[in-house]
């Protein structure tokens, strides 16, 4: 069986290297399919993943620790790192992150490094900007707009307006809830 | 979970003050994770480099769902009992914990108020929950419940005789978890409050039951299409009879999960205990069946949900049942629970024990090229199974035939996808499991698989669905760089599983076919004019001109020549970048790459055409020959190769290089001798030319002959190279003589010849006249190319002059290495070269012997330390030293100038004098210069 890369790691840092040109552009349906985790060869993008409990304790402060256990209806933050440690700058940087299974989206908590927008994915609507309007059918059939709640959000993903420079980094989080 | 299709969200369909119509949007409610679940998460990131877009994946981040405990219990409740009599409470227990768990009872009858007092109160099993304890034993904990399980219990109670008709009493009923409390929280528990009134009016109660009449598929669990049968038992517990009885049993529409079910009545399928042979009808208003104590039975069917039952009269301490059928339609997996309620002319509504049908989990799947509909026969996927209306995105077949089949060209190294659409048809969330366990591509190509918007990958390669949700899921076969060309169709074909968590033996398989061509990008090297437009090699593959070289130029060793060049690479082409190589060159060659702007390069840096235009990129190949070059026409071939997918051209050219011809012979010489004496001089031959010389004639008193007949001379080659005229040393006349010890004649570029010039004075030689003469090399040569003319001529000739002395003095210079400078000689004095590194002494002896028959006034030794060296006296052990006969003379401070470094026995030229037959020596150290 040809391998589908074991996800089964616990926190540790991938790096990928910059990217060799790929030919396929041209002969490719469409570009979102020409590069899937396309790894590259000379560089390094630097992407890390950090998952935390956030617990609240008896005086009101907030307490975050290792997300390595949790229990129903606990918040876990992941805090997404980005640096570009390649030597060429990196356009149309965009970054996702997923709602896990059995979870809940909560909102998110810091942006640093960038003003890039956040666009949610709801399932039956796709990407778009918040908020998100869903249109329902009333008992007239009139079609009534209704604003999407983020419960509901199973992706988000945030656009770099500008591109990576080398060097530069940066860092997005955001909380879900382990349904209950 | 799918990661765009998730049905995990609770209330997908938020409330709002007008009643709404939810558009297509699902929802299941969101529960627990069970404990040990794994909450995996990984970021990605996209960019743009070079023109490709690339991901990045993050590491992948789990958190561990912890065990939690909680529990329902339900209802508390009132029931009507008879003095002496029992009193039953059924109960419904259900884990709400995500864990195993178990859950013991305690009953309080303590309560102040109570107009008397129960006895035995205990507490039963009610595994079919029909109301009934299942036995007779009581339990005081219950059997271990998995997470989301509920159990059935009866409480039952003995009414005190004396009770008397209008008083109540109430006890509690407390379950409560065995989990383990963490620290600072206490036990999950839940209390019911259970009441009995005491009447002497008939009590009337319903126990429900539930079981499977007819297995449709004969599976053996309840599944769609089974025919389920509900027994509504009635009873008279009470003392008087109960009158104007009215059952009612209204099928639910959900499940207990909330989800949608179908069930539809069996019409005709009622059956009264009291009178099985009635014709019962489903109509209202009309007495159905009669029993033999005259009890009228009126049934109905009321409506699509509702049944209805009306029986005048149930004396007491009587009993009997109604029955009647449904076929489950539709429904997930799940129980399906409904209570049945009793009305007499004296009760209230009451209801029956809830009694609940499990309808099984189903795995069913399609994995095709659509959406499915239904299973297929066979588990191969078709039009008859699938939707067309919801199909591949990139399935260039048009036909519904289980396999996605791309047709489109693509590099070698580029990504194939593949959409595929996974449909669950299961009656439950499932979660697949996706894999490719064969295929034809060729060796190293990868698979990724990734969600519908070909980027995003599918964490453990797993998609949950909920029951009839579809997903488009991608299979990316990204090629090896060195991949093949094929012919076309390519023909390479992988097997995709999905296999379901819910039943391992469910699962279905698709095929992605590439039906394309693999080709290796093109790339064109040609070279250009000045103004860098291509000239010659245009085209990939066209290499060289028929065999020769396309340009040709000419240069001088030690020089350089340019080649300009384009790289084009042609629209539609991959973006690539190409390293820039020669082919192997001579020894000592240089091949130099300069880009368009002089600045150096290896490579050509990203070229990325566009769909209409090529890309290219000039640059210029400087090569450099060495000195010394041989004269050839050396062909040189540039190559464009990309290291990446293997594409490359080349152009093959010709660089040659003239043949230099340059014989030397240095230097002027003059000397002494008396008449009748010998004098010989020294020159040295060098070929300056870059081939050999093999001939060519070395002339004596060509163009400056001895006037003096009596002078006779010839010329002797230093064979051996000791810088002395041996008697070995042979006579040449010819370049061809020169015979080394190698054997081979003549010399070969930048090799020396050292000769020597014997001349005889004749004895009737007039003391004081000079005598002078030739040695010329000829400017007619052979070299290795043939006969040739000696390009300059300005170093073909010496002049050697002699002059007739009475005292004829006779110098001999030799030198020594003394590696140390201590004074202490490494080697003997030699006229001979000799090796010495920077920083060791070369010490020179210089002697003056009166060979003639007369004395020699106003001798002056005069010599120069040479260049890149200066004098040294090793701390006094190698001072200079004058000797005349052996015996030490006066020397001059030395050196006598700084700058020539010029050394001398006198400062001026008044001189030492020598007898015939005396000998003056003269040594000095030098240091050769770190």
């Amino acid at each position: 069986m040809k391998s589908i890369s074991d996800m089964r790691r616990h926190k540790r840092s991938v790096s990928s290297n910059r990217p060799s040109p790929r030919p396929i552009a041209a002969l490719c349906v469409a570009a979102l399919l020409c590069s899937p985790a396309a790894l590259a060869q000379s560089g390094e993008v630097e992407a890390t993943l950090t998952a935390y409990a956030i617990t609240i304790e008896e005086d009101g402060a907030e307490r975050a620790s290792p997300a390595s256990e949790i229990k129903p209806g606990g918040i876990i933050e992941y805090e997404i790192d980005y640096r570009n440690a390649t030597e060429d700058p990196l356009e149309n940087f965009v970054i996702l992150g997923d709602v896990p299974d059995k979870t809940t989206y909560l909102s998110v908590t810091s942006i640093e490094g960038f003003q890039g927008e956040l666009e949610v994915h709801v399932p039956d609507i796709g990407w778009s900007l918040e908020p998100v309007i869903r249109y329902v059918q009333d008992d007239t059939g009139a079609l009534v707009p209704m604003t999407v709640q983020p419960e509901e959000y199973d992706a988000l993903r945030w656009r770099m307006p500008n591109a990576l420079a080398p060097g530069e980094e940066i860092s997005v989080s955001y909380r879900i809830r382990v349904n209950n | 979970m799918s990661k765009y299709q998730s049905i995990r969200k609770r209330a997908l369909v938020p409330t709002m003050a007008v009643s709404v119509t939810a558009l297509a949007v699902g929802a299941a409610l969101a529960e627990p994770p069970p404990a040990d679940t794994v909450i995996g998460n990984q970021a990605a990131a996209t960019y743009t480099s070079e023109g490709t877009q690339v991901t990045v994946q993050s590491n992948l981040v789990e958190t561990v769902v912890n065990e939690v405990f909680g529990l329902e219990l339900t209802a508390s409740q009132t029931r009507s009992g008879a003095p002496g009599g029992f009193a039953f409470f059924p109960h419904t227990l259900t884990n709400n914990g995500n864990t195993d768990d178990q859950f013991t009872f305690v009953i309080d009858e303590t309560a102040t108020g109570d107009d008397f007092t129960m006895t035995d109160i205990a507490v039963f099993l009610d595994a079919n929950q029909d109301g009934v304890p299942d036995n007779a034993t009581p339990i005081t904990v219950t059997p271990a419940l998995l997470a989301g399980d509920s159990i059935g219990i009866v409480v039952r109670a003995t009414i005190p005789a004396a009770a008397g008709t209008g008083e109540s009493n109430d006890f509690t009923l407390t379950a409560t978890s065995e989990g383990s409390a963490a620290p600072g929280e206490t036990l999950q528990s839940a209390v019911n409050t259970d009441t009995v009134d005491i009447t002497t009016d008939g009590i009337l109660t319903v126990q429900k039951d539930q079981s499977l009449l007819t297995d449709a598929d004969g599976n053996g669990v309840i599944s769609v299409g089974d025919t389920i049968s509900v027994n509504l038992q009635y009873t008279n517990s009470g003392i008087g009879d109960a009158t104007s009885v009215l059952i009612e049993d209204i099928l639910p529409a959900t499940n207990q999960n909330g989800d949608a079910i179908t069930l539809t009545y069996v019409a005709g399928s009622a059956v009264w205990s009291d009178a099985p042979n009635a014709n019962i009808t489903d109509e209202p208003g009309n007495t159905d069946a009669t029993n033999g104590q005259g009890a009228t039975l009126d049934y109905r069917f009321a409506g699509p949900l509702t049944v209805v039952a009306e029986i005048d009269t149930v004396p007491a301490g009587r009993s009997a049942s109604i029955e009647f059928n449904y076929i489950v339609t539709a429904a997930p997996e799940g129980g399906i629970e409904n209570i049945a309620t009793v009305t007499t002319s004296t009760q209230t509504q009451t209801p029956s024990n809830g009694s609940i049908v499990d309808v099984a989990p189903a795995a069913a799947l399609t994995f095709a090229d659509a959406a499915g509909l239904t299973v297929a026969a066979g588990g191969t996927d078709g039009a008859a199974n699938l939707d067309s209306a919801d199909t591949s995105t990139n399935d260039a077949d048009g036909t519904l035939n289980d396999r996605v089949t791309n047709t489109d060209d693509v590099f070698a190294g580029s990504a194939i996808p593949f959409d595929f659409v996974l449909t669950n048809l299961g009656n439950g969330a499932d979660t697949f499991s996706l894999s490719v366990p064969t295929d034809s591509f060729p060796l190293g190509t990868r698979f990724d698989l990734v969600a519908a918007d070909g980027v995003t990958p599918l964490v453990g390669d797993e998609v949950t669905l909920a029951a009839g949700e579809s997903v488009h899921v991608q299979l990316i076969a990204t090629l090896p760089v060195g991949a093949p060309e094929t012919a076309s169709p390519a023909g390479f074909a992988a097997t995709v599983n999905a296999a379901s968590q819910v039943d391992p033996g469910a699962e279905n398989t698709v095929t992605a076919l590439f039906n394309g061509v693999v080709v290796v990008p093109s790339i064109d090297l040609a070279n250009t004019d000045t103004a860098g437009t291509p000239t010659t090699g245009i085209g990939t593959g066209n290499t060289d001109d028929g065999g020769d070289p396309f340009e040709n130029v000419t240069t001088d060793p030690g020089t350089s020549v340019s080649f300009p060049l384009q790289v084009a690479v042609p629209a539609g082409s991959p973006a690539n970048t190409f390293e820039l190589t020669t082919g192997p060159l001579p020894e000592g060659w240089v091949a130099t790459f300069f880009g368009p702007n002089g600045e150096p390069i290896q490579n050509t840096g990203a070229l990325i055409p566009t769909n209409t235009n090529p890309a290219t990129f000039n640059y210029t190949v400087v090569i450099t020959v060495p000195e010394g070059g041989d004269p050839a026409d050396v062909p040189v071939e540039f190559f464009a190769k990309s290291p990446t997918n293997g594409a490359t051209d080349s152009v093959l050219n010709e660089v040659t290089v003239n043949e230099i011809v340059d014989l030397e012979i240095v230097a002027n010489a003059t000397t002494q001798a008396a008449p009748g004496g010998v004098a010989v001089t020294s020159h040295t031959l060098t070929n300056l030319g870059n081939s050999s010389v093999i001939g060519g004639e070395i002339g004596l008193g060509t163009t400056d002959p001895f006037t003096d007949s009596g002078f006779t001379a010839a010329i002797f080659f230093d064979a051996n190279d000791n810088g002395i005229l041996d008697a070995t040393d042979p006579v040449v006349t010819d370049i061809g003589d020169l015979v080394g010890p190698d054997g081979v004649a003549g010399l070969s570029p930048d090799e020396t010849a050292r000769v020597f010039v014997r001349m005889q004075v004749p004895s009737t030689a007039t003391l004081g006249i000079q005598e002078t003469g030739d040695v010329t090399l000829s400017a007619t040569l052979e070299t290795d190319l043939g006969t040739t003319t000696d390009q300059n001529l300005d170093n073909n000739e010496v002049i050697d002059t002699v002059t007739v002395v009475s005292g004829d003095i006779a110098f001999v210079k030799e030198q020594a290495v003394d590696e140390n400078c201590d004074g202490t000689l490494e080697t003997a004095f030699s006229q001979a070269s000799q090796n010495a590194d920077p920083g060791h002494c070369l010490v020179y002896q210089i002697r003056a012997d009166n060979s003639g028959f007369s004395d020699a006034s106003d001798v002056v030794i005069r010599d120069t330390t040479p260049a890149f060296t200066s004098l040294e006296d090793c701390g006094g052990a190698c001072a200079a030293t004058f000797t005349i006969n052996g015996s030490a003379a006066t020397l001059p401070v030395l050196p006598l100038d700084e700058e020539t470094g010029l050394v001398a026995t006198s400062a001026s030229t008044s001189g030492f004098s020598l007898t015939p037959g005396q000998r003056a020596e003269v040594r000095f150290t030098v240091q050769i210069d770190e």
